[in-house]
């Protein structure tokens, strides 16, 4: 029935005149995926996926004293294959909307609150995650002198799993950025920030008895991140980051320190042919050894990785609509041999800009 | 931008409107002018309305009396009262046209005041982005736009280097014409280099859209999160003899659900969980787990997404060019609309002088 309404909007958007609503963008696109259930090597599976994406921002206000922004964001993957042999087909649908305010307070001094809520909702698909979240961002941005701006952030957001096989999660957050901005072109930044993450799981701890005792108390913990990052735009737009981050747990077998580096790539190719390149990679080392009596957990499984790199090249056909074209491969998980999921994903999408 | 500066400089100099560096206190200031001519013209307009009735009544009523009697002494009264109502009238007529020169003057001051203010805020803002200074361009940029494009028409209308009078020599004509054609190049020369930069910053801006969309879609759908090892206790209340047998069964199946694979893989499952399932009992000693108990955990270890990390790049910029795109686009529009003035005034002064020329031959 959704994807009856899905088919309707989608004729009405073809054989209309778009509605001229600014800042609304859509995309649509059919991906074949090597690996649509992100099972390792053996079990692996291909097939189709449907995808749709809307994405709108406006500003509902504009004055000298500040801005109102809204941005929506909805998106639905299909899947035409069913993981169970005999079962329906899988889905995907989330929705992510969110409201940001900035106040100028001062000429040098603005304050900026940026309110989201985001729901996830996953239909017979295992490697996805269904959950509720509500977030707030609350921080204070300031001109320190020539090209150089510090900020300061409040984060807090609550995550209401909707699997069984998750938590409900918490987050706290504090960070502190300073930037420095040569020009308009070039953009340097260095950031530290503090999480404090809450699930509702009990803790694991550590025995007398070199074995694990399950505890009352719920897992909480404490990772700080440091970011440092730079983007750059003279006909190719440059964005690279590095982060490094350290959680620490009260459940034993939580903390770790982890490398993340991203690099984002955009340039025009030749007329109106653009090609995106993105890559992020990030290492997840555990830090605490467990017990050797408990031969579950073995060395290998303490070191976790993540690539995903993307190649896109897109062609603007007319004002409204553009054809792009995709490459994805991603590898997530343990580094434990055959413990982590690959997959190659080949995509053709249409770009709406109305 | 400099360049622009200077052909403005230029413009006033020789259109004699007579402008200098504005600030915001001279754009109040002429606002208000500008707000009073505008009260003051609309005085006048309706004096002017009620003149024009009484002028109306009375020649209707002079009409009647020369109908009745020529000579008589109400229509000498009346014909003399017409004389100093048609004197009032062209007084308010003058009076009108000098206001409707002066509000002219008024805005062209204001146009280029608002221009002059606008190129600094972009200096200010490419210098050092801020958000205030941002709202502030904005506003006189919708204000500079609200004003119309008629810069320099009033000036070639009234400016004296602008417009041919009786007295000036074929020499003076000649130089005239050869400025205004300077001034035409030098307007293409800007306009060819506001197209680039045009140019340049479009792409940038879809370059940037085009990233920023890519990055918000992967996020929607978390295809940018790595996944991270969760370790939890699975129970399996099973009797401890069967246990050896039925865990090979239980857990693959439970494993799959969870997503265990990697801790228990399918292949060869059975004696690889046999072996840690010993080896736990074996770990706990008198602890909670007992051989004789008939629920049983093992440690596991899954794969779930982190939720709770954000991608770095949240924010790629690009406001700031958004409205340097829309400046450029006012500014190349202004270009169009002086190039063709100075064309068309070179053009009719070489045609004057052609004429003058031909007359003294």
């Amino acid at each position: 029935m959704r994807w009856g309404r899905i088919y309707v909007l989608l004729g009405l958007l073809f054989l209309g005149r778009p509605l001229p609503s600014p800042g609304l963008q859509a995309s649509f696109g059919l991906e074949y995926d090597d690996n649509l259930f992100e099972k390792i090597a053996e079990s692996k599976r291909s097939g189709w996926v449907n995808r749709l994406f809307l994405s709108s921002s406006t500003r509902l206000l504009e004055t000298k004293r500040g801005v109102l922004q809204l941005r929506h964001q909805w998106g639905a993957k299909r899947f035409w294959k069913s993981e169970e042999v005999q079962g329906s087909s899988g889905d995907v649908v989330a929705s992510q909307l969110q409201i940001a305010v900035v106040a100028q307070l001062h000429e040098r001094l603005s304050l900026f609150c940026d309110n989201e809520v985001k729901i996830k909702n996953v239909q017979r698909i295992s490697s996805e995650e269904s959950y509720l979240r509500g977030g707030l961002k609350l921080g204070l941005s300031g001109r320190l002198g020539k090209g150089v701006s510090a900020e300061l952030r409040l984060r807090r957001s609550s995550d209401d799993a909707r699997d069984t096989s998750m938590v409900d999660v918490a987050v706290n957050g504090l960070g502190m950025e300073l930037a420095y901005e040569y020009r308009r072109n070039v953009q340097a930044r260095l950031g530290l920030k503090w999480h404090w993450i809450d699930y509702e799981r009990p803790i694991l701890q550590m025995a007398p008895v070199d074995s694990l005792d399950p505890r009352i108390e719920d897992q909480a913990d404490r990772m700080r991140e440091l970011v440092a990052g730079v983007q750059f735009y003279r006909s190719i737009l440059v964005h690279a980051s590095y982060a490094l981050l350290e959680n620490d747990s009260n459940s034993v077998g939580f903390s770790y320190r982890a490398h993340r580096l991203q690099l984002l790539v955009g340039r025009n190719l030749y007329h109106q042919v653009d090609g995106q390149f993105y890559l992020t990679l990030q290492r997840r080392r555990y830090r605490e050894e467990l017990p050797q009596s408990l031969p579950q957990i073995t060395a290998e499984e303490s070191d976790y990785e993540q690539m995903l790199l993307s190649f896109k090249l897109s062609r603007q056909l007319t004002s409204h609509y553009g054809l792009s074209t995709q490459y994805k491969r991603s590898r997530n998980g343990s580094r434990q041999a055959g413990a982590s999921f690959h997959k190659n994903i080949y995509s053709l999408a249409l770009d709406i800009n109305f | 931008m400099s360049g622009f500066l200077f052909l403005v400089t230029g413009l006033i100099a020789v259109f004699g409107a007579g402008s200098g560096r504005a600030d915001v206190r001279e754009i109040r200031a002429l606002e208000a002018e500008q707000k009073q001519l505008v009260l003051e013209r609309d005085a006048l307009a309706g004096e002017h309305a009620v003149l024009m009735f009484q002028a109306d009544s009375l020649s209707a009523l002079i009409d009647s009396f020369k109908l009745d009697e020529e000579n008589s002494a109400e229509l000498q009264e009346a014909l003399r009262a017409s004389l100093v109502l048609e004197r009032r009238l062209v007084e308010t007529d003058h009076q009108l046209e000098i206001l409707e020169v002066k509000r002219e003057t008024q805005r062209e001051r204001l146009r280029l005041a608002y221009d002059w203010e606008v190129g600094v805020l972009i200096q200010r803002v490419a210098q050092q982005p801020d958000e205030g200074l941002l709202q502030q361009l904005v506003i006189y940029q919708e204000a500079r736009e609200a004003l119309g494009e008629k810069v320099g028409a009033m000036g070639l209308r009234y400016g004296g280097n602008m417009a041919i009078s009786p007295d000036d020599s074929p020499d003076e004509i000649s130089q005239k014409a050869e400025l205004m054609e300077d001034i035409a190049r030098r307007l293409e020369a800007e306009a060819l280099e506001t197209n680039q930069r045009l140019s340049r910053l479009e792409n940038e801006h879809r370059l940037r859209s085009r990233v920023r969309i890519f990055t918000t879609e992967i996020r929607l759908f978390d295809e940018h999160l790595p996944e991270g090892r969760v370790l939890s206790r699975l129970e399996l209340a099973k009797d401890n003899a069967a246990l050896g047998q039925e865990m090979a069964e239980v857990a693959p199946a439970n494993a799959d659900a969870l997503g265990l694979e990697g801790l228990v893989e399918v292949k060869g499952a059975e004696t690889d969980l046999e072996r840690k399932s010993d080896a736990l009992f074996e770990s706990h000693g008198d602890s909670d787990f007992s051989p004789s108990t008939t629920t049983r955990e093992v440690l596991v270890a899954r794969r779930e997404l982190v939720r709770i990390e954000n991608a770095t790049h949240e924010d790629l910029g690009g406001n700031d060019i958004k409205l340097e795109i829309r400046r450029l686009k006012a500014h190349q529009q202004e270009i169009r609309h002086l190039q063709a003035i100075a064309r068309e005034r070179a053009e009719a002064f070489r045609k004057h002088l052609l004429q003058l020329l031909e007359g003294n031959e």
